[in-house]
């Protein structure tokens, strides 16, 4: 799967790196600015267009990574796609058990605490699998700093949850750099570049918005917005800085999968099938990867028809299934480092 | 549990490694590197300590339960845990059941028995009031 | 190279698992947040029974386990404690206390049997410890907390009159769903006694 590509001396860097790198910090600088001043509706805006759009795109990506006979990968993509339904279904679940079992804070903080841990034994099961697959790792630190996620995850589920959440974008970013070693090696240095300017405009947003009043939350919508970005559990921080700080990063994240990889990863139109090594098996798998696409076109067709009737209904649905294509990238991400 | 645990985790690892360091780098047999040494004191005290005053006081119900049973069993777990700890990591098969192993054991069960006793001392002297104004 | 995979490594699971967390809710979460110190004050409804007993020889108020929410006085809630008040009870401080020592024991271990322990290793370490040490130092120096502010308390019902003053036995038995209020004659009868009079209607 890897692939050892020298990188050719900066000279030879062509033009065409520059523009992407250019168009892709003008998009960051735009997403900054818009995420400041108006964040609330930024947010509404950037999840209606992009949320259906950019899961579509990841599962076409995906689509060309995997291979076309698992072989000897057989055990662990069975086994990372059961823990993708199985903790997504759990994860679903967390709100319909409250009732019932009555859970208080602590209930709660065990549910959320429990459900971080079967996350990170997951990943952590995953990574020192792969590790053992050519080309071979010595990923064995992986099981020292999983049991130290999972000690402070029983301390503070939420904290360490909404870290992540602000961390997410890395992954994205992470994962445009090993499609870019892969297919573009002469784009790297201009793409890092382009990273460095993302903590000086996170710098600029929170020198700007520190001291922010809060952003009201007058509207079941405004906050669940609010909530999602952390409000209620970093008191003390303005709501106004959460928020545009967690859609400046959503909309990082959106970029990379609906503008950068398709460009770099996919290369044809996504509608083609040529790069889809299961298309190729046979006529049969030809025709259920189409019926597989066609199917999530038309899921995202029905998100905008959702989001048009009801909003808030549909964006609290959209973030619990998201959860799918969500831990779908882990493997993913295994098998291109 | 009327104080911070971690912050009694803190304080008690620093004061416990502090008491044994000198043991285990003056003691353990002459085979071990004194970087092997060093790190020992420092590991296998992060090791065992956890346990210790986190997990074993909620279920041996200390301060308000039993403090002879939960002293007695802390102190068995520690240098046990941490032998087995030590040979793990810097055992060597051809050293098994030989008189540097056990001068190696001898050495980690003593270091625990003084920071034990200066433990105790402390306690006794109530002393960790200064640092935990809500122990009990 | 060795070097590089090993930060890879270390940075990779952390990393990773942010994938989990890409654009979705951080958790659902209770509504609204936990709030760290409750007001200490609840209330349940539950049936009174006064029974009067000819050998008691002092009052009993008997108190079935399953209305108490908590245990009463014996639990206070004074900004001190761990308790679930603040969604983190003793079984999360337990489970958080075995997952940090098996992540120093299989971290301490990978660095020994993967020959990581060279010099730069040890310094990661007395790094940590030192790290400790002063955050420790910190710690003690740190101003005490100050106490948490008194609970609120029911405000004072005027002008009730005291039907009586004494000794009462309180019991929690495990089973029942009554309050029970048990006393003699001499006690009832001294309650009558001091019960005020119901007002009577004026004539027109």
């Amino acid at each position: 799967m890897s692939t050892i590509i020298t990188t050719p001396p900066r000279a030879a860097v062509p033009i065409r790196g520059f523009v992407l790198a250019g168009a892709m910090l003008a998009l960051a600088g735009a997403a900054a600015f818009l995420a400041g001043w108006t964040p609330i509706l930024f947010s509404i805006v950037t999840v209606f267009l992009f949320a259906g759009p950019h899961n579509w795109l990841e599962a076409r990506y995906f689509l060309t990574r995997l291979p076309a006979r698992w072989g000897k990968l057989r055990s662990f993509f069975v086994f990372a796609f059961a823990g993708v339904f199985a903790l997504t279904g759990a994860f679903a679940l967390l709100p319909w058990l409250a009732g019932p079992l009555q859970w208080g804070p602590d209930g709660w903080h065990s549910a959320v605490a429990g459900w971080n841990t079967l996350v990170i034994g997951w990943i952590a099961a995953l990574v020192l699998w792969r590790s053992r697959q050519n080309p071979r790792r010595n990923w064995g630190l992986a099981l020292p700093v999983a049991f130290l996620l999972i000690a402070v995850t029983w301390m503070f589920p939420y904290h360490v949850g909404l870290a992540l959440v602000f961390l997410h974008p890395l992954m994205a970013l992470w994962l445009l750099d090993r499609e870019l070693r892969r297919s573009r090696p002469a784009w790297r240095p201009a793409y890092h570049v382009c990273l460095v300017a993302l903590p000086v405009l996170l710098g600029l947003l929170w020198w700007k918005l520190f001291n922010a009043p809060p952003l009201p939350g007058d509207t079941e919508l405004r906050d669940a917005i609010t909530r999602h970005a952390g409000a209620d559990v970093l008191h003390g921080i303005s709501s106004h800085l959460l928020v545009a700080t967690h859609t400046f990063l959503e909309m990082v994240h959106y970029g990379v999968w609906v503008l950068a990889m398709p460009l770099i990863g996919l290369r044809i139109a996504p509608w083609k099938l040529s790069n889809v090594p299961m298309a190729r098996r046979s006529l049969a798998w030809r025709m259920a990867i189409v019926a597989l696409l066609l199917f999530g076109l038309s899921i995202v067709i029905v998100l905008w028809a959702f989001f048009l009737a009801d909003y808030p209904t549909t964006r609290y649905v959209y973030f619990t299934v998201a959860l799918l294509h969500v831990l779908a990238e882990v493997p993913f991400l295994l098998r291109a480092l | 549990m009327e104080y911070n645990p971690w912050t009694f985790l803190l304080v008690g690892y620093v004061f416990t490694t502090a008491i044994e360091l000198p043991f285990l780098l003056l003691g353990l047999s002459p085979r071990h590197s004194w970087r092997d040494r060093l790190f020992a004191a420092i590991w296998v005290n992060a090791c065992s300590y956890p346990i210790v005053v986190l997990v074993m006081p909620p279920l041996l119900d200390e301060p308000h339960g039993s403090r002879a049973l939960y002293l007695t069993v802390a102190e068995i777990f520690a240098p046990v845990s941490e032998c087995l700890l030590f040979w793990a990591a810097f055992g060597a098969r051809a050293e098994l059941w030989k008189r540097p192993m056990w001068r190696d054991f001898a050495v980690i069960v003593l270091a625990n028995l003084a920071s034990f006793g200066a433990g105790e001392l402390i306690y006794y002297m109530n002393w960790l009031k200064i640092i935990f104004p809500n122990y009990q | 190279m060795r070097m590089r995979a090993f930060y890879m490594a270390a940075l990779l699971l952390p990393l990773s698992w942010t994938v989990a967390y890409a654009d979705i809710a951080p958790k659902p979460r209770p509504t609204p947040a936990p709030i760290p110190n409750p007001a200490p004050v609840q209330s349940k409804d539950a049936n009174l029974i006064v029974q009067v007993d000819p050998n008691a020889k002092e009052a009993r108020l008997i108190v079935p386990r399953s209305l108490l929410n908590r245990r009463a006085g014996l639990d206070v809630d004074d900004g001190t404690r761990l308790t679930e008040a603040d969604g983190r009870s003793n079984r999360h401080v337990i489970i958080a206390g075995v997952a940090l020592a098996l992540a120093m024991s299989c971290g301490g271990l990978w660095l020994v049997r993967r020959n990581r322990l060279n010099n730069s290793g040890l310094m990661v370490c007395l790094a940590v410890s030192a790290g400790l040490i002063v955050g420790t130092v910190a710690l003690a120096n740190a101003r005490a907390p100050s106490p948490a502010p008194p609970p609120p308390q029911p405000a004072p019902v005027a002008n009730l009159a005291k039907l009586f003053d004494g000794k009462i036995r309180v019991e929690t038995p495990a089973d029942g769903d009554s309050i029970r209020l048990v006393v003699n004659q001499e006690m009832l009868d001294k309650i009558v006694k001091g019960a005020p009079t119901a007002p009577q209607p004026k004539p027109e």
